[in-house]
């Protein structure tokens, strides 16, 4: 990681910071100059630093999307925040969606020539023969004191006095137009994430933040029901693996039709339209029937809501069979949701998983189907087991919460603008 | 309550100095066309990709990317328009030149027509070969499916 370009500014006199900038340009050109004085504005008191958050797909929701605007309702009081992306989203739409307030944020929309009209912004057509059509976004980067690229993508030169790069997984080898060693911050969402980002780009260090997550229910915990749960979005790749728990499940009831009488399977979560392995999934539940799986797609948040405070299993298998360390699960935020509304969880045991559930204490974990069928019927048999796992998997998910990534974010960038914002000799920010 | 005033009068002048200076160089870094110039000096842009380190889709991804830069490469004519970069006598080399091309092309054309068609075989087999490979891997990945335990094709005896 780079050191931020600026040095320390000192605005005592008009002729001092003319020539200073002066100097600058001359030496690192006229971006380092423009910084320099941005910073002495800040340096002075007169405005907050302004701040801008990146992400190349802030239109769709997604866990990483929402780890970025938590951010910016974290900061919004100590900076002027600004949310930068390529697809018309309104701040109304963010904080539907991920119920925080961003009325003190603002959106800068900036359309990318290069995937005209509705065309998915994929990075992976990018190539060392192509224009970089992130140029744009390192350009706008330098309009502002911070810069959080919240895209994990690697081809955005940061040109602001501080960067910062969150990375949510190093989902392209180093290749064309490659800066993710340009920023002098480095955030990373799980331990497993920060191992490939080792191993992949061969950047180490960084700060550790794990997602955040507010499904803790509001009232008094309502009584389970015989649910086994899986929230997951439907993936037209199948990565997240609901034909696979289909499968599984059947397997069960056929298997030991005593233990599990009276289960169903619901599984639940988002999906693009059209969405053949969806269409796929229900041809088999259709071949099926009689089967109780329920599924519920895209349905509103306090439906989901219910259905964690109402079921007392959770299952989440993305990651088995898998050899692409991107499709492991590189956190697992359904998983934590499930745990703060007392779910027992039996997921796979890789990826983000592992730093989540404590084997035996706050759930299961199985690496195999023989183990998740056998914990699972453990579960299913033992009411008093799925009750003292489930809350212990409650408490685990407490320190996973918004508040504590709050802080956490607060902490990080509140010295880095402390840094920032000092006199001469404080010592330069990065 | 005198200094308190020159401060802010000093104030006022930064804020005007910084604000011109912002507008300047401002200016100067929106005509910058290069992210070299922006970021003060060469920049690295691009690294080799290794191969050995992708995972299974990367490398399909790499093998899809290189097979098309392969395809745009098939047709393999000089595309290039003849010129020289000397004042006077460059006409004169442009107009030799292109004879010098015209004279060769019979000769020329017959090789660049056998490589055109070497390329394209080349091209059609690669993308079999992954169409192949890509067929194999699935059949690999039901096979690892059904070895686990989790058959989604039907329902084992109890």
């Amino acid at each position: 990681m780079t050191k931020a370009a600026t040095a320390g500014p000192a605005p005592s006199s008009p002729a001092a910071i003319a020539r200073d900038a002066a100097a600058l340009a001359q030496r690192s050109g006229p971006q380092a100059a423009y910084s320099l004085l941005l910073r002495a504005e800040v340096a002075a008191g007169w405005r907050k630093p302004s701040l801008a958050i990146y992400d190349h797909t802030l239109h769709l929701i997604g866990g990483g999307e929402k780890y970025g605007c938590t951010m910016a309702e974290a900061l919004q009081d100590d900076f002027d925040v600004t949310l930068i992306a390529h697809r018309p989203v309104t701040t109304a739409d963010l904080m539907a969606w991920y119920d925080l307030d961003l009325s003190r944020c603002r959106i800068k929309i900036m359309p990318l020539s290069f995937f005209p009209g509705d065309e998915a912004i994929n990075p992976d057509r990018v190539s060392e023969r192509s224009e970089n059509p992130f140029f744009a976004v390192s350009r706008e980067s330098g309009n502002y004191d911070f810069f959080v690229n919240n895209s994990m993508l690697e081809m955005v030169y940061p040109l602001a006095a501080v960067s910062l790069f969150v990375c949510h997984f190093p989902e392209r080898p180093k290749g064309p137009y490659f800066y993710a060693d340009r920023y002098p911050h480095l955030i990373y969402n799980s331990r497993y994430t920060a191992g490939w980002i080792q191993k992949k780009w061969g950047i180490a260090g960084g700060r550790h933040i794990y997602p955040p997550v507010d499904m803790e229910p509001s009232g008094a915990a309502a009584p389970k029901e015989n649910i086994i749960l899986s929230v997951a979005r439907f993936e037209s790749g199948g990565s997240k693996q609901q034909a696979e728990m289909v499968a599984a499940f059947a397997r069960l009831l056929a298997r030991e039709p005593q233990a599990t009488r009276g289960w169903k399977l619901v599984l639940c979560g988002g999906s693009a339209s059209p969405n053949p392995y969806l269409e796929r999934l229900r041809a088999d539940l259709a071949s099926r029937p009689g089967l109780p799986v329920e599924l519920r797609v895209n349905i509103a948040l306090d439906e989901l809501r219910r259905l964690y405070a109402r079921a007392a299993v959770f299952w989440h298998f993305c990651g088995l069979g898998q050899s692409n360390p991107a499709n492991v699960e590189h956190f697992g935020m359904s998983t934590v949701e499930a745990m703060q509304n007392g779910c027992l969880p039996i997921v796979f045991d890789g990826g983000g998983q592992r730093e989540i559930v404590e084997e035996g204490v706050s759930g299961f974990r199985f690496s195999s189907a023989a183990q998740l069928l056998e914990r699972t019927l453990l579960a299913l048999r033992e009411p008093g087991l799925r009750q003292r796992l489930g809350a212990q998997a409650r408490r685990r998910g407490t320190e996973f919460s918004r508040a504590v990534f709050t802080e956490k974010v607060r902490d990080l960038l509140g010295g880095l603008a402390a840094d920032y914002a000092a006199r001469p000799g404080a010592g330069a920010p990065g | 309550m005198k200094s308190g005033t020159q401060e802010a009068i000093m104030d006022e002048k930064l804020k005007e100095e910084i604000a011109r200076l912002k507008d300047a160089y401002g200016a100067r870094r929106d005509e910058s066309r290069s992210l070299d110039e922006l970021a003060g000096g060469p920049v690295r842009h691009h690294y080799p990709v290794d191969p050995w380190s992708l995972s299974d889709s990367e490398l399909d991804n790499e093998m899809g990317k290189r097979l098309g830069f392969l395809n745009d490469d098939i047709d393999c004519r000089p595309t290039a328009a003849v010129t020289s970069h000397r004042r006077f006598i460059g006409p004169v080399i442009v107009f030799c030149k292109k004879l010098l091309l015209k004279a060769l092309r019979p000769y020329t054309n017959s090789l660049f027509v056998r490589q055109n068609r070497f390329n394209e075989q080349l091209v059609a087999f690669h993308l079999a070969s992954f169409i192949r490979l890509r067929r194999i891997e699935e059949r690999l990945q039901r096979l690892e499916r059904e070895r686990s335990g989790i058959d989604d094709a039907g329902i084992p005896p109890a």
